[in-house]
């Protein structure tokens, strides 16, 4: 990572999961620039959001997905990993060469992800 | 059982149960679907269990290819492997079973469970296929596999949460000690929440129901009142609501309304027409002059991020009468949310 802070959009729709990613960016010098709890909000920002790199909780619940916001991120060419207590399940086979991390959160594979893509 | 024509008399004359009809009445009540085909796939017989199976009178399958009863593949594929068993004597069925896919007169298709042995009578070779339609089994299978994909991923979502609890706790807290007391009681009332949505199977909760819980977990009934139309909230909310409660009780118990004898917490909630409408006021009342909380603390960053899961927003107010809360999403009926005390 360069000395610039780098910019994050975090998709992510439970409340209290969304504030440990916050402060694990935190932790590591990145600010939360953007955050979204539902799909349409996730895909809003996607296209809108200045970011340097996004992670994206895969299930948002009833049936929702951060799929069309990584569609829109992948063409912006912003750089984004998924999070998710499934495994690769719902993560579309397009986008699975993008980084996976696993709930809970390791915080040195959470940092090293983190580094790759931002 | 001999399907075409009758046995001559002579083993019978040994066996004086009577051979044929021995094996007739299990072919005739078997609750498995039985099929006897010949070596060139015509169907010889069936058994009731058969008729009922496959919606055809045995008269409509009696001298027809089996294949009528397969559903594709295995029906353009069936006389190949017959004939490449003829030709090979390769075994690909006979004595081993293996699921398939029947398909009834109506067209409508099932899986099935099939057994084929093969037997000889006067030179002549046939196949017994014994069948079981496992549509009920198949769709059990089916839905624990997604039961249990679900618990998982249920319990790994809980111990992010619980994970972030703990780092959030241990963050913040001044001692070890006031971090053990703070992040039981967090986990306890996390627990509570999840008992309110065990009793609705997960499908979500009350609004009333998560409300109600934290006055009791708080032992603050007489000096709380709660107000507000029937709510409904999905699982992810309740649980962000429980624990924004959890907080303002505590801090309520600590430093605001419930330190003094005559102060009292008024809760109020009003709905709008959409169903993510939403107000929710926490007004204290009666006691001391409150100071404004750490705005990195664990109990303003969980008010923030249910209001963010509300998609709404939240607004922390320090009053001289006591610390508001205000968590809105949404339009709503002012009208109904002055009912409920939240009006002004």
């Amino acid at each position: 990572m360069s000395e610039r802070t780098k910019r994050a959009l975090v998709i992510e729709d439970e409340a209290i999961v969304a504030m440990l990613i916050e402060d694990l960016l935190e932790d590591m010098g990145c600010q939360v620039a953007a955050s979204a709890a539902t799909a349409r909000e996730a895909l809003e920002l996607a296209q809108s959001c200045d970011v340097d790199f996004a992670l994206l909780d895969v299930n948002l619940g009833e049936g929702q997905t951060s799929v069309e916001a990584a569609d829109v991120l992948r063409d912006r060419q912003v750089p984004y990993a998924w999070l998710t207590g499934y495994g690769l399940q719902g993560v579309p086979p397009e986008h699975a060469d993008a980084p996976l991390l696993h709930k809970p959160i390791h915080p040195g594979l959470f940092a090293a992800v983190v580094r790759a893509i931002a | 059982m001999q399907p075409t024509e009758d046995r001559d008399g002579s083993s019978s004359s040994h066996d004086p149960v009577g051979e044929e009809a021995r094996y007739r009445a299990i072919f005739d009540t078997a609750v498995d679907a039985i099929v006897v085909i010949d070596e060139m796939g015509v169907v010889r017989a069936l058994n009731p269990s058969a008729e009922r199976l496959f919606g055809h009178d045995g008269a409509e399958v009696i001298g027809r290819n089996v294949m009528m009863l397969m559903a594709e593949p295995y029906r353009s594929a069936h006389d190949g492997y017959l004939a490449r068993y003829r030709e090979t004597g390769e075994r690909r069925i006979i004595g081993i079973g293996r699921a398939v896919t029947g398909q009834r007169k109506d067209g409508s298709t099932f899986p099935l469970e099939l057994s084929v042995a093969e037997w000889r009578e006067k030179g002549e070779r046939f196949f017994t296929g014994v069948m079981r339609d496992v549509t009920e089994r198949t769709r059990a299978e089916e839905q624990q596999r997604l039961m249990v994909n679900e618990l998982n991923h249920r319990v790994k979502n809980t111990l992010a949460t619980v994970q972030s609890v703990a780092l959030q706790t241990l963050r913040n807290a001044v001692s070890l000690d006031s971090a053990r007391g703070a992040l039981n009681e967090r986990l306890l009332a996390l627990a509570k929440a999840h008992d309110v949505l065990t009793r609705e199977s997960w499908e979500g909760a009350d609004l009333a129901d998560i409300v109600g819980s934290a006055i009791e977990a708080h032992a603050a009934g007489s000096r709380v009142t709660a107000t507000g139309p029937h709510v409904r909230l999905a699982p992810k909310r309740a649980v962000a609501l429980a624990m924004a409660l959890h907080e303002l009780f505590t801090n309520a118990a600590k430093y605001g309304a419930l330190t003094t004898d005559g102060g009292g917490v008024d809760i109020g909630w009003s709905s709008g027409r959409r169903p993510g409408d939403l107000r929710l006021v926490w007004r204290e009342h009666g006691g001391p002059v409150v100071a404004s909380p750490d705005r990195r603390g664990f109990g303003v960053r969980m008010i923030n991020g249910l209001a963010r899961d509300l998609a709404g927003e939240a607004r922390l107010e320090f009053r001289p009468e006591g610390l508001r809360c205000t968590i809105s999403a949404g339009e709503v009926d002012d009208e109904q949310a002055a009912a409920s005390g939240t009006g002004t």
